[in-house]
């Protein structure tokens, strides 16, 4: 090593220590800069519409499963608890109806019923002499 | 270059978000659809009895009306007959024009009763439902036509002559009229009978369904054969019934269905009867 080379300039070495200290940081143009954000910034949003698209997709498969599988929900007679008690009650009731049909049919048979007595009318309405 | 990024990563979202509402939109609106189709058209046994209870109630709000404007006449005549003058004899014309107008509308609200009535008696055959149809529209015909005749009264001459009208065709209403009543009554009783009989023959076709003791069974077998055989007589003694109506003039008779209702009594004691039997062999 020479003389020459040790004498350096202090003034120089101290302005040029900043210049060192940020070799790190990557020096981008503004424009690539804004790009970059904006790619960041689109990433995120496609990320969120992913979340979106798959909810509605979930949401559409709900939708079309209840639909196709909705009578398969109602219980079956030899299925589940208590389930000798459906069919029984349904038979009763469809008996209770028809009876009840039945007592509606003879109770309108009734001949006493007034439904249908001419109206009392006074049939002459002279002024009389 | 934003712009077309943004753009297809949309498309797909949009689709599916549009896929997605319409779908939910007609699953969930199905049913309504099918209630709302029930409320747009009505069963014409719904439609019947719509328009039925409105006749009566047309029927009772005209009955009222008639019976204040019948109280009012009475008190215009009193007053005429003590003054005997041009104003009081004026005064109740007008007002006989009111109760005979009133009396009309009664009438015709009745009659349409009467017909709303026959249209829906199955228990009649179809020709006979059709005759007294056609009676009831020439009676509502002569009532319109009394009515359109009031309107024309100006002095006593005129309201003595329509009164006059009326006085003729009031019992030819009240006749015909008679002879429709004993004709629903007895469709309502054919109409109970056969039901029953129809009931009958279904349920002892399969009384293996619902009762499984071989003993109980013959025993409600010969408890349907009985019923049925109760249905038959009550049958056979409507056809008489029918009978002694269809010996009625077309012109009916005003005490017709006061005969016809003692001749039902019996029978409708026997339907009865048979309905009680009925219940008895279908829930014990």
């Amino acid at each position: 090593m020479s003389n020459q080379d040790q004498n350096f300039s202090q003034t120089e070495f101290s302005q040029s220590e900043p210049f060192f200290s940020e070799v790190g940081v990557p020096l981008l143009p503004d424009e690539e800069n804004e790009l970059y954000v904006l790619q960041q910034k689109q990433k995120k949003q496609r990320q969120l519409l992913t979340i979106f698209g798959l909810i509605m997709t979930g949401l559409i498969i709900t939708v079309v499963l209840f639909a196709v599988f909705r009578p398969a929900l109602v219980i079956q007679p030899d299925q589940g608890p208590g389930a000798t008690a459906t069919p029984t009650l349904k038979i009763s009731s469809q008996l209770e109806q028809e009876l009840e049909q039945m007592d509606k049919s003879v109770k309108n048979a009734d001949p006493n019923s007034d439904e249908f007595l001419f109206p009392p009318l006074e049939m002459e309405l002279g002024l009389g002499k | 270059m934003k712009f077309t990024l943004a753009q297809i990563s949309l498309k797909p979202v949009i689709f599916m978000s549009v896929s997605a509402v319409f779908l939910t939109a007609f699953f969930l609106s199905t049913p309504s659809l099918v209630a709302a189709q029930e409320l747009v058209s009505p069963l014409p046994e719904q439609i019947q009895l719509s328009s039925r209870s409105q006749l009566n109630t047309q029927y009772r709000a005209q009955l009222e009306s008639y019976r204040i404007e019948e109280r009012a006449f009475r008190l215009a005549k009193q007053e005429y007959h003590q003054l005997q003058t041009l104003a009081s004899l004026e005064k109740v014309i007008t007002a006989w024009k009111a109760v005979s107008l009133a009396r009309n509308q009664v009438l015709i609200t009745y009659l349409m009763i009467l017909d709303s009535e026959v249209m829906v008696s199955y228990g009649l055959d179809e020709k006979v439902r059709e005759q007294e149809h056609q009676m009831l529209t020439t009676l509502l015909d002569k009532v319109k036509f009394l009515e359109s005749q009031i309107g024309l009264v100006q002095d006593r001459k005129e309201q003595e002559s329509a009164e006059e009208l009326f006085a003729i065709q009031a019992p030819f209403i009240k006749r015909a009229a008679g002879k429709v009543i004993a004709e629903i009554l007895y469709s309502r009783s054919r109409l109970a009978q056969l039901q029953l009989a129809e009931y009958v023959t279904l349920k002892s076709g399969m009384i293996g369904e619902f009762e499984k003791n071989a003993l109980r069974q013959a025993e409600k077998k010969r408890g349907f054969a009985e019923v049925q055989g109760l249905l038959d007589s009550v049958r056979e003694h409507l056809d008489k019934v029918q009978s002694s109506i269809d010996q009625v003039s077309p012109e009916g008779s005003e005490g017709l269905p006061n005969q016809v209702r003692q001749k039902l009594q019996s029978e409708y004691g026997q339907l009865n009867r048979v309905r009680t039997y009925i219940r008895e062999l279908m829930t014990e």
